[in-house]
This record gives C-alpha cells, structure tokens and sequence, in this order.
C-alpha cells in the first residue's frame, strides 16, 4: 500500500517516482481509489468512481512505461473531474436530480486531451446543482449533498467546484478539473487550501461542458501546486474546432524549469474593504503574503479596479445566459426538482430580464474589459484574496455570508483574466486562505511564474488537513 | 434622449405588454418602467408572469414570494446597469464571426 506522503506528492514527484519505477500506474491507481472511497463520502466529494475505466486506464499506462514509452507529465496520473464534464458511458449528473441518470456518449475535450496525456480518470467529482447557474443560499445545494471541507467537515468546501476543491486537499486525487463562471474554481480552491488555476477565456476547450453562460464559462484544474496547475493546464489547453469560442492559442510549460525571481516583477494589489465584508485574520494572512513579495524583490504597489458595477453586470449576464441555457429544465417545469430554495426560482427569474439590459450589459463589459486591460501596462500581475473570509458553517445563509467586496472576481471574470488561487496562511478556526494572482488574458505563464516563485518561498502548499479515518 | 430613441424604447414596451398579456394600455407599461419604485409591486406581478409564461412548474405562494424577491435583486442590478452611461457607438462584448 503506498504511503499518504506519496498521495499528496505533486504531480512531478509522481511522475517522477513513475518513470524511476518505485511503484506502477496500477498501484498507484489502486491507492488513489481507496482513499477516494473512504473518504469521498465522508466529504461528498464523489459523485462517481470510476474503478473499471481507471484500472483499464492505468493498466496501458503502466504497460507503455514498462516499455519505456512515456507520453509526458500527466502520464500515470490519477485525477478527477467535476461531474459537468461528459464522460463516454458514465452518468454525468450535472449535480442535479433533474439530471441524474444522464449518460453521455461521447467525452469531453478536455478528458479526451487528459486521456491522450496518458492521465487516469478515476472520479466524477460532486458539484453544486446546475454548477449555482439557477443561483444558490445554501451550501446543501447538491445532489450529493453539502460539499464538506477536509479542514473541518462542518465547514463548507466552497462552490461550484465543491467536490473538485475537496478532493485535492484531502488527497483523493493529484489533481481535479473544475470550471469556473464566477468564481467556482478560486473559491473551492481559497476554502480548500489547494492551488487553482482558472484560465483565459477562451483558453480552454468546453466542448462536452454543461454549459451556465456561454460568455463566461472556463475549465481548469485544480492541483497542489501552481506548477501543478500550469502541467494540467498545457495538456488540456488550445484550440478545439468543436468549440468556437476556443482560442487558437496553447500554453506550454518549461518541464524541470528552476524556481522563477520576483526580482523586478510588478505586482498590484487591491486593498479589499475587511473591516466590512471580511475577517481580521484573513487580511492578516494577505498582508503577510505581500511581504513576501516585497521581500523576494517585487515591486509591489496599491492598485484600485476602476469604477464599474461589476457584480450588477455580470449577474444580469449570468442570469440571462443561464435562463437560455436552461430552457428546457424551465420548459417542462423541472426547476422544480432544484433542491435549493433560490435554485427553484432563479432560472424563471432570468426569463424577466429585458434583452435591452442585457445588452447594456455586455456594452458596460466592453468598458470593462478596455479598462482593465489598460491596467497591466503599468503591472505584470494583480494580487487580491481569494476570499475575505474562512469557509462557512454548512448551515450558513450564503446571501448573508457573501455579502459585499471582492470586485476583483466579478471583473476578472467579465474580463476573461486568467487568475491562480494558492493558499497563504490560515485564518479562523486554523482554516484555509487563499491568494489569488490574477494576469492579462493569455499571460498564464506570468500568473504561474509568479505563483511557482511564492510557493517557493512558502510552505502553506504542504499543509495538509486533519482527516479521521 | 432623442425623439428616434424614445419612439423606438415606447414600441419596445408595447412588445413588452403584448408579451406578458397583461391588457394594460402600452402608456401604463411605460410610464411603470419609468417610474419604478413607485409602481415596485405592480412590476414585480407583472415581471413574475413573464418569468413563468410557458413555464410548467407549479409555484406555491412562498415560492412565487421567492421568485418576487429573485426578480427584485434583479432588478437592483438592472438599476445600476440602466444609471450607467455608455456611448451609443459602444458595441456589445460579442463577437459574430461569419462562417
């Protein structure tokens, strides 16, 4: 049986540890899944394990590396994916009873791509219903219930990305697929303690994705480490003939690249309004992570986002895209089948929006987007928390818990900014916070870069929670 | 506001009676969207029609207060969407591409 040190390695030490034959792909599989299943429900992590397709996965896997081919760093890597990915044969539920015997034939791109890299897909990971498209109070909104967080299972594991976040930090997987429309990748990740990477738009392929607003939606990972992050991101990363909003730009990732300098770099960071809509200690935990940058070289100034009605913007967008997207569920009366309260009634309220102020909308975006745009002539990159606070009780009221700051994720969403989440300290109740560095479109390497060099000077990536057998 | 882009906002709002069935002379309509927050909870029956039209779930009266509330929000957001000004030329963050 391989040791938990070894499950909670990186994705290079694992490959690594692979190619030097320590252990195989099947054992290493074999692991992976029963930790999964021990502690997946406990977390309501899981939708679905996928022991059949990962042990045949992992079998050729193991069988090519023995023949010495190796097909690069993912290749023998167990991961999972947020369960609004299509997967051949396997029940893809969205997170939602409406959608819970749904089978797709056909895999998404980006599990096509993880499959061609060689990576192990032994997991459909629990997700908020409808990944919060019909809107969400409470963080029972699930099909498989409250997503718990590995730091304290009474806490939230944060959302959409519930499962995805929960599964990294407690080391059931080296690394999950998550998406993100607003906010779904950088808060699981920020709750959860792990690194998260949500891309340019555009960036990534949807294809096979349900879909909450086709201008705003993303794939990513979620990993252990930025340089995690980036390795997933140049595997699944470029243009898809089946998706026209993919962009015709890749990404690629230095293997074996020394830790990057912050010497130099320009750093901006928002100063978030605490004392209203946060916690003491997490603005504790960010001020900390600044001096790291100050004190590894960077330049690091203030940096305020310009005036916009960010979250008026991006919620009329959202709520507009989704009631589309879902009109069928809305058409037959299926809503209703929504578990959250706000859920039943959040898609039908999008239908009363005017195309005119959706358009609005999308014009302010435009203004949005030059704006911010503007910003990184003067920086390389944007620093802001992930979050303003710890995760919640399970039973808290979300609407009351989220309520104000953070302007940064609605505008680097609106904007298609590519934004990496690392962990940087703990705040409450000895609980995860995270530090989001956010970069201009396509420039994932520099996000990376910097997230590599302060991971480099921090241990806060290693931290791993308390789970009870 | 010119006279062209008032003629065309009343004939967008004679649509939006049309839409929502609602009988009310198209001058009702618009002097309601014009003056929001005296005629809140007149809006808010008449937005809550639209969202449910051809819709087949059932809401009870709590949920049909949750839908309300929903399409409040909303509209708080539409507000300050509304106050915003942009240029007329200020094109949509879309992108058609011809194939």
């Amino acid at each position: 049986m391989l040791s938990e040190d070894i499950l909670y390695s990186t994705v290079s030490d694992l490959g690594r540890a692979l190619r030097a034959r320590k252990f195989t792909a099947v054992e290493l599989t074999d692991a992976y899944i029963e930790r999964l299943e021990l502690h997946g429900p406990k977390l309501n992590a899981v939708v679905t394990v996928t022991r059949g397709l990962a042990r045949e996965q992992a079998k050729r896997a193991a069988a090519e590396m023995a023949a010495g081919h190796f097909r690069g760093p993912l290749h023998g890597i167990p991961y999972g994916v947020k369960d609004l990915l299509s997967t051949k044969g396997i029940k893809t539920t969205w997170g939602c009873r409406a959608y819970a015997d749904q089978t797709p034939a056909e895999d998404a791109t980006v599990v096509r791509r993880l499959h061609e890299a060689g990576a192990i897909l032994i997991a459909k990971l629990a997700m908020v219903e409808l990944a919060g498209a019909a809107g969400y109070r409470s963080a029972s909104a699930s099909l498989t219930g409250p997503g718990r967080n590995p730091w304290n299972p009474l806490r939230w594991a944060g959302g959409s990305s519930s499962g995805s976040g929960a599964a990294v930090a407690a080391g059931l997987a080296a690394f999950a697929l998550g998406s993100e429309t607003w906010g779904s990748i950088v808060t699981p990740a920020g709750f959860c303690g792990v690194s998260g990477l949500r891309p340019t738009y555009g960036l990534v392929s949807r294809q096979g994705a349900m879909a909450v607003s086709w201008s705003m939606d993303k794939l990513g990972p979620l990993a252990r480490s930025a340089e995690d992050c980036g390795l997933v991101l140049a595997a699944i990363a470029g243009a898809d003939p089946a998706d026209p909003t993919s962009s015709r730009k890749s990404f690629r990732i230095p293997l074996h690249a020394p830790a990057p300098r912050l010497v130099g770099k320009r750093i901006g960071f928002i100063r978030e309004n605490f004392a209203e809509y946060g916690e003491r200690e997490v603005e504790q935990a960010y001020e900390k992570a600044l001096e790291v940058f100050k004190a590894a070289g960077a330049k690091v100034g203030e940096l305020k986002l310009p005036d916009f009605p960010y979250d008026s913007v991006a919620s009329t967008i959202v709520s507009a895209e989704a009631a589309a997207a879902f009109e069928d569920l809305i058409r037959t009366g299926r809503t209703e089948e929504l578990i959250d309260a706000e859920g039943k009634v959040g898609l039908l309220a999008g239908r009363s929006l005017l195309a005119a102020d959706y358009l609005k909308a999308q014009r302010i975006r435009s203004l949005i987007q030059q704006e911010i745009t503007k910003l990184f002539t003067t920086i390389d990159v944007l620093v802001a928390p992930s979050l303003l606070i710890v995760a919640p009780p399970l039973e808290a009221d979300l609407n009351e818990v989220f309520k104000g700051g953070g302007d940064i994720e609605a505008a680097g969403n609106l904007a298609g900014l590519p934004a990496l989440s690392v962990p940087c300290g703990f705040g409450r109740d000895h609980l995860p916070v995270g530090l989001q560095i956010v970069g201009k479109p396509f420039d994932e390497s520099t996000v990376i870069e910097v997230g590599r060099a302060f991971q480099a000077k921090t241990a806060w990536h290693h931290e791993r929670p308390p789970l009870s057998a | 506001m010119n006279s062209q882009e008032s003629q065309r906002q009343l004939a967008s709002r004679r649509d939006f009676a049309k839409l929502l069935g609602l009988g009310v002379a198209a001058s009702t309509i618009a002097s309601s969207v014009a003056a929001p927050a005296e005629t809140a909870g007149a809006d808010l029956d008449a937005l809550a029609r639209l969202a449910t039209d051809g819709s087949a779930a059932h809401l009870g009266a709590e949920e049909l207060a949750d839908l309300k509330r929903e399409i409040q929000e909303d509209q708080k957001a539409l507000d300050k969407i509304r106050e915003f000004r942009v240029d007329a030329t200020l094109e949509p963050a879309m992108v058609f591409h011809p194939r």
